[in-house]
């Protein structure tokens, strides 16, 4: 695999770093929840990861538009790539939530509609890697998960907007009222700041894994192709 | 098969230098895809008798499952639920034979060398495919009346069930003709297409229910708007991403 | 009279903390784990690759200069009878 260029090892030390302060704004500087506790702090780790998974998402049905229209298979590169990297913050945001539910709502997991939404969401990319997986022609593989990357990332918005259309115990953290839902509190200004800056941290995040799992899906698709060549001659 | 589109590829040329020549071409091509479908299966009866049998079986299954039989509470909470997974589960079923017919017979492969639009060869096929859903429909709701002593053939109910049908029958088209291609494909459509149509089953089953409850216009309105949204949404994003499923 | 939440006690949850931050930080590092896997098995597999392409390459340069020469002819014929 050809060695990282000067820019994607920067990026890699830049995120390394800014990882490393925003856990210690996380366990050192922010301040401990009245009511909820230690536990709370998952948030500043929780709500970031559940955002890049929307982020991942969106990045991936962009990137199979742009593969639609231009047929260059660095597209779909980006598209899967971004996916897996998104199952993988929706993984994480799933599981620290279902941590996090169980001293604050009292149990690991409701069937709270954003909940469900959030899990049938990684049903749909679950779906869009066994759909790649299915199909053997690399071209016509890329096509199809861009029509299903683009048809999936309708639900992420019905995921979001679900909130306002079912009643939820979810807290709404950004906005009026984020208190008075069952496990929700008011940010202190030191909470704000972590938050933040995690947030900042898990965007770096994001952009560091994808580049680098683009990187490797590079490598193999060259390996293929060698493959594909041999196996011709 | 193969030569059925053939009414389309007749039109006069200049016919189609106007607008208006254009949509009926159009028009005429779709016809002849969902009229094509159509006789086929009047020749052979293998898809809709198949759905029928399989949405009757499916509303056995429940009632033996939830018990339907014994409390009228619990066939007026799970009646619309039962009427829309038997709908959910027999679309599928319909969707994958009405695309893998297609493809194992090779009519695809002719349609697609005749010079047709992508957008109609869509719609013949969610046309056609809807049709059938709604005939499975014509006969599961008169049962599931009869059966449960549900008030299922209310106007506005007619009308919740089209526009949950024509949701389902837009993305599962799109969805079918992907899964056709792939290794598994008779798995692969309900692994795709469910995930991607909760929010129509959500939809349809919380104004179902509205209608069956008798409840009142503002709680059912916002169910059956988010319906029509999700229809317009479907409709169009599987036009604009069909000529690539299909782009050989 | 205090508001609710005051009269609250904090809740000890420091396990629960470690736990989630565990899977936090624990996931995303087997991930990039597993992208060092998948890395190695495909540079083992370019490694095959490229020895089977230069033999390959190695076998047509052997077989050019005998190619020219009527002797290649008989070539083929040996190979039976020496196995």
């Amino acid at each position: 695999m050809p060695k990282a260029s000067r820019s994607v090892q920067l990026l890699n030390i830049v995120t390394a770093v800014l990882m490393l302060i925003a856990l210690g704004l996380v366990f050192l500087y922010a301040p401990r929840e009245r009511v909820m506790g230690e536990v709370q702090r998952i948030f500043y780790f929780h709500v970031p990861s559940a955002w890049l998974s929307f982020t991942a998402f969106v990045v991936t049905a962009v990137a199979g538009a742009v593969y639609l229209r231009t047929a260059r298979p660095f597209w779909d590169q980006v598209a899967s790539s971004s996916v897996e990297i998104g199952l993988l913050f929706t993984i994480m945001a799933t599981v620290s939530g279902s941590i996090w539910a169980r001293p604050a709502w009292n149990t690991w997991w409701t069937w709270d509609p954003r909940l469900t939404t959030y899990t049938i969401m990684a049903l749909i990319y679950v779906a869009y890697l066994m759909l790649r997986q299915g199909i053997e022609d690399p071209e016509r593989r890329a096509r199809f998960a861009a029509v299903y990357g683009i048809v999936g990332v309708i639900s992420v918005p019905i995921t979001w907007f679900s909130i306002r259309w079912w009643r939820t115990i979810h807290p709404v953290v950004i906005g009026s009222g984020s208190a008075t839902a069952e496990g929700g509190f008011d940010m202190t200004s030191k909470m704000l700041t972590t938050f933040l800056f995690a947030n900042l941290a898990f965007t770096f995040l994001y952009a560091t894994l994808l580049v680098n799992r683009v990187r490797l899906a590079r490598f193999s698709e060259r390996v293929e192709q060698l493959k594909a060549r041999l196996l011709a001659a | 098969m193969q030569a059925e589109p053939r009414p389309a590829a007749r039109p006069v040329a200049t016919d189609l230098a106007q607008p208006a020549g254009r949509a009926r071409h159009f028009l005429r091509v779709v016809g002849a895809i969902v009229w094509k479908d159509l006789a086929a299966e009047l020749r052979s009866r293998e898809l809709l008798s198949a759905m029928i049998v399989f949405a009757l079986l499916v509303i056995l299954t429940f009632n033996f499952a939830l018990e339907l039989d014994r409390s009228p509470a619990a066939r007026e909470r799970t009646g619309a639920g039962v009427l829309w997974v038997a709908t959910v589960f027999t679309g599928t079923l319909g969707l994958n034979r009405s695309l893998a017919m297609e493809k194992d017979r090779g009519s695809l492969d002719g349609m697609l060398l005749a010079p047709i639009d992508r957008s109609a060869l869509y719609l013949g096929k969610a046309l056609g495919n809807l049709l059938f859903i709604l005939l499975v429909e014509a006969i599961l709701l008169p049962v599931l009346a009869i059966l449960f002593n549900l008030p299922m053939l209310r106007p506005l109910l007619l009308g919740v069930v089209g526009l949950g049908a024509v949701g389902y029958a837009a993305v599962g088209t799109l969805l079918a003709s992907l899964a056709m291609h792939s290794r598994s494909r008779d798995v692969m459509l309900p692994i795709l297409l469910l995930p991607v149509a909760v929010p129509v089953l959500v939809a349809a089953v919380r104004a179902t229910s509205g209608v069956l409850a008798a409840s009142a216009w503002d709680e059912i309105a916002p169910w059956i708007n988010l319906l029509i949204g999700y229809d317009v949404i479907f409709i169009a994003a599987a036009f604009m991403l069909f000529e690539y499923v299909v782009e050989e | 009279m205090l508001p609710l939440p005051l009269l609250q006690e904090t809740a000890d949850t420091v396990g629960y903390m470690l736990f989630g931050y565990a899977v936090l930080l624990g996931l995303p590092a087997l991930y990039i784990v597993s992208w060092f896997m998948r890395r190695r098995n495909l540079e083992r597999d370019l490694e095959t690759l490229e020895t089977l392409a230069q033999d390959e390459k190695k076998r047509a340069e052997r077989a050019r200069p005998t190619n020219a020469s009527p002797v290649e002819s008989a070539k083929p014929a040996d190979r039976p009878s020496r196995s």
